[in-house]
Order: C-alpha cells, then structure tokens, then sequence
C-alpha cells in the first residue's frame, strides 16, 4: 500500500467512511505508534505546564473571567481564531490542518521590530567569535557577521536574529523552541547543532550537523500573510538548505562533507566498514546508518553484488568512489539522497 | 460547590450550561494524560501543547452544540482524531526531504505489494488468532488509555497478566505493521 493510499485510508477513518475491518486496521496501527525521540518531562517540568496551558486555553475562550470592557474587541477577536481553529480539528479529515509553523509565522512576523533593548554581537575581528546566550547555547559567528538576541529568553520561545554566517549549538528544550531570524528565512529548532550562512550572494544556506531543524520563509508584505510560495523544509543531519529570496524557493541538498552521525552512549562501537565478500545493498545500508543519508541502487541486479573493501576512516563521498570503481558503477546526489547506477554484477569477474 | 467531588457526567451537565469552573476540572482531570499521549505519538515537528489547547478550546466551544455525555472520552476521541490528521496530512503534503528516504524503503517493496483491502483482511486474520481478551485489553490500555491498574481491576485479572496480554498484542502488531510503523518512522527521527 502506497503512502497515498494508506493516507486515503487515514481520511476515510476520520469522516466516519471506514468498513469495521478498516477501522479496526488504523486504530490498530494508532494504538502501537509511539515516537521514542521526544525528550520525557520531569514532574516539575509538567507543574510548570498546568497553569501555563490553561491560561492559554482561558484567553482563548474567555472562559472564566470575563474580560473588562475596553478589552472586548480584542477578545472577541481572539475568540473568533479560536473557534476557527476549533472547526478545524472538528471537521478533521475534511479539512487540512493550519501548520502550526504558519501560524508563527504571521504571529511573529515583526519579530525584527521588537528588538528593542536586545544585545547586538558584532564580530569585526578578523577570527570566528563565540557568543554565549542565556539559555547555555552558543553561537560561532563569522567575521563580519552580526548576531541580535535577548539578554534573557522570555516568553514560549527563544528568538535570534542573524546577519551573516553563525554556527549554532542550541541547548535542547523541547518546549521553548529557539528560532533563528535571517532576513525573511526562519530556523526552527528543539536543540541541536547547525549553520546557518547568509553572507554569501547565492542566498542563505542552513546545514544541520545534528539534531533536525525546520526551515520555511517568513510571512511578507504589508498584510502579513504567510507566503505561499515555500512551505516548510524539515532538514535532517547532513542535509543542507539554501534559500534563494528573489524566487522564494527553498532548495534542498547534501552538505558537501557529510559526517557519521554520533552514537547513543550505549553503542559505542562506531561501525564496522571492513566488508568481505558483502551483498551491495547491505554495504549500503550500513553507509546509510551511519550518515543518516539515503542511498538508492538504481539497478536492482546491484543489490547483491558482493563487495570486499576496507572503507574505515574515509569521508562519505570516497567511500562511494571505492564502491563504484569497485563495482563499474557510478553515484549522483539527487536532492537530499544519492543514487547509484550500474550494470550490475554477472561481467565483473 | 466542590466540582472535584462531580462525576464525568454531572460535569459534562454543568459545562453544558456554560460553567466555567466545570470546564476548568475537566482540565485538571484530563490535560495531563492528553498531553502524555500527543507526547508520544505526534511527529517531533508538532507541538503536542498546541494540540491540546486546541481540543479544550473546541471543547468550550463546542459545549452547547456537541452532546458530550462523557468529556474524557470525548477528548481522547478528538485528539486521536487529531492526531491521525497530521500523519494523513503529512502522508500526503510533506514533499520535501522525508520523501526521498521513505521511497527509497518502499521502492524496493513493490513486487511484493499487495492490494489495501487484502492486506487488511490478511491483517485482521491474523489478529484473529489472538484470544478475545488480549483484543479487549489492547483497545482498553491504547485505544481508552486505561492504566495496567485500571484494567486489572476492570476485567478482574492480575496486573502481570494484562501486562502480559498487552506485550503480546504490541508485539504482533509491530510485526503486522511493520510497514506502516516505518512509513511514519520518518516523521520521527531517522
């Protein structure tokens, strides 16, 4: 089942249009998804949260205290997204969803403006500058380059804006996104390291070395609205993006020297790349593991051709050399992937 | 009036009739558990807080409108709800940088590919096999959100063994589903 049709199936469950095998399928599959990656809350961390949410959920209903007068435009107005953001979750399967990234967009739109009083770091030394920022992330900002962030982080999320070319290390707080301003390009992260540089004339690029990031354009012109020309790239490590303004284009790519992704504390070993005699497809794989990069056979009667190499301490893109000439075979990178085309294997020997 | 010592029902009567306070027990009763499950099954990229608010807020509004006799249970139905959209959502509109990593892991599959509908009965067949109680207990502890305690005083049977039971579906499932664990993988991590 493609993921289109699976999707379908998705839509057919919440209008109510499934046949009880279908909807025992998906709930099935929805009662065992779970995503291991989220970072777990500690307890206090979930005291903090109660009174926070629902002060949200008061302002946007009205429930509770019923607003002074003068304020009531405003209220009203705020009431009206809400229930407009509640029909959507209603009418779930007919409607698609308003990204929440969108909405941050037109809300945060002015961000630029409201600056006032943040610390300007103007690198004019001749050398990278490490800047520390309040919440213990860092940022190596390149000569020229000129970083505007708060001297403390308020609010839900952490705001910086950048001219020129930084390197981030963002300390990971899942619930207080930190998002990176470059002229009408946002980075959105939950803690991880990447760089962002926007001093080159061929548009600004953001490399993500770990974690995952999310890129999307700012909202523009005078209403604000979110543009919808680009919509929003999630990078991977070892992925790059490079916004080009003029066409509101968000191009996605490989950073040109890919790293092996860190193990978990608990696998230390790194892996092995001494192969004998090992089908391509498993090499592959392996390679695949350990940058985080997909690597396609274009020809099936690739897949199991069988390969002895020593590929250990060579960077990503020498070792596909070696499997190539090893192979009569040849890689491309395609977007964020490489694919690899070849003959196969019965004329080699 | 002590709305802790309401009942469910008695408090989906008062929000009915616009009680704010009773709207606001429905959340501390409630929020923790949702927030916990969109926690564990939204994508990396969403917000679970978001999520939740959201479902309050359309509860509020909704008070009047929707016959909600049981506002725990309509909640845990929304946010699955809720939460099955975004992957359908995302099944279909992330275009971008996911794309090519999950086509690569189904492009390879395609010989074997089977029709929806078949593969669904051949699913559910197997699930077949497996005794009516762990059937029970699985939609009861994932699908109602009861906990391990809560069952076993429900069904009157030792906590090891619902826990048991429920290894024992999970564990089938994950195998039966294998594909569909990994289409989605890519929204977690990768």
């Amino acid at each position: 089942m493609s993921r289109k049709e699976f999707s379908f199936l998705l839509k057919q469950y919440l209008a109510g249009e499934c046949t009880e095998e279908e909807k025992k399928f998906v709930e099935h599959w929805f009662g065992i998804i779970r995503n291991e990656e989220r970072e777990s809350l500690d307890l206090s961390d979930l005291e903090e949260l109660e009174p926070l949410m629902w002060e949200k959920i008061k302002s946007r209903t009205g429930a509770v205290a019923t607003p002074p007068l003068k304020k009531a435009r405003v209220f009203v107005w705020r009431w009206a997204a809400g229930v407009a953001a509640a029909a959507l979750v209603v009418l779930a399967g007919l409607t698609i969803f308003k990204p929440g990234e969108k909405e941050r967009v037109s809300q945060y739109a002015d961000i630029p403006g409201k600056t006032a009083g943040w610390i300007t770091k103007h690198n004019r030394s001749d050398r990278p500058e490490h800047v520390r920022l309040a919440d213990g992330s860092t940022a190596v900002l390149d000569p020229g380059s000129t970083l505007l962030f708060p001297e403390a982080f308020s609010g839900s999320e952490r705001q910086v804006v950048l001219t020129g070319d930084a390197f981030f290390e963002v300390s990971r707080m899942p619930e207080k996104p930190f998002f990176v301003y470059t002229g009408n390009l946002v980075t959105k992260v939950l803690g991880t390291s990447f760089h962002i540089k926007a001093g080159s004339e061929k548009g600004v690029s953001v490399e993500v070395v770990t974690g995952r990031v999310a890129v999307f354009e700012r909202a523009s012109g005078p209403d604000r609205e979110p543009s919808a020309k680009t919509e929003e790239v999630i990078l991977l490590p070892n992925q790059k993006v490079v916004y080009f303004e003029d066409r509101h284009e968000l191009v996605t790519g490989l950073v040109d020297k890919p790293k092996m992704l860190s193990r978990p504390e608990q696998e230390t070993a790194s892996p092995s790349f001494i192969f004998e005699e090992v089908p391509m497809h498993t090499v592959l794989s392996r390679l695949e593991q350990a940058y985080g990069i997909s690597i396609e056979l274009e020809n099936s009667l690739q897949n199991n051709c069988p390969l002895t190499a020593d590929l250990s301490d060579l960077a990503l893109f020498e070792q596909l050399e070696m499997i190539c000439a090893a192979t009569k075979s040849r890689y491309a990178v395609l977007g964020t992937s490489i694919v690899i085309s070849g003959e196969g294997c019965s004329n080699l020997n | 009036m002590d709305y802790r010592a309401l009942t469910d029902t008695e408090l989906a009567m008062h929000l009915r009739n616009g009680d704010a306070d009773a709207f606001q027990e429905i959340y501390f009763r409630h929020w923790k558990k949702l927030l916990m499950i969109a926690r564990t099954k939204l994508p990396l990229t969403d917000n679970p807080e978001d999520l939740i608010q959201d479902l309050f807020v359309t509860l509020w509004e909704q008070r009047d409108k929707i016959a909600v006799a049981n506002p725990g249970a309509y909640l845990y139905t929304s946010l699955r709800n809720a939460i099955i959209n975004r992957y359908r959502s995302r099944l279909l509109h992330e275009k971008y940088v996911v794309q090519t990593a999950e086509a690569l892991l189904f492009e390879q599959n395609t010989e074997d590919e089977i029709a929806l509908n078949d593969l669904i009965t051949s699913v559910e067949r197997q699930l077949g096999d497996l005794p009516e109680k762990t059937h029970r207990i699985f939609r009861l502890s994932r699908l109602e959100y009861k906990s391990v305690k809560e069952i076993s005083s429900l069904m009157n049977i030792p906590e090891r063994t619902v826990e048991h039971h429920i290894t024992l579906a999970v564990r089938k499932l994950r195998l039966l589903l294998k594909d569909y664990l990994i289409m989605i993988a890519v929204f977690f991590n990768l």
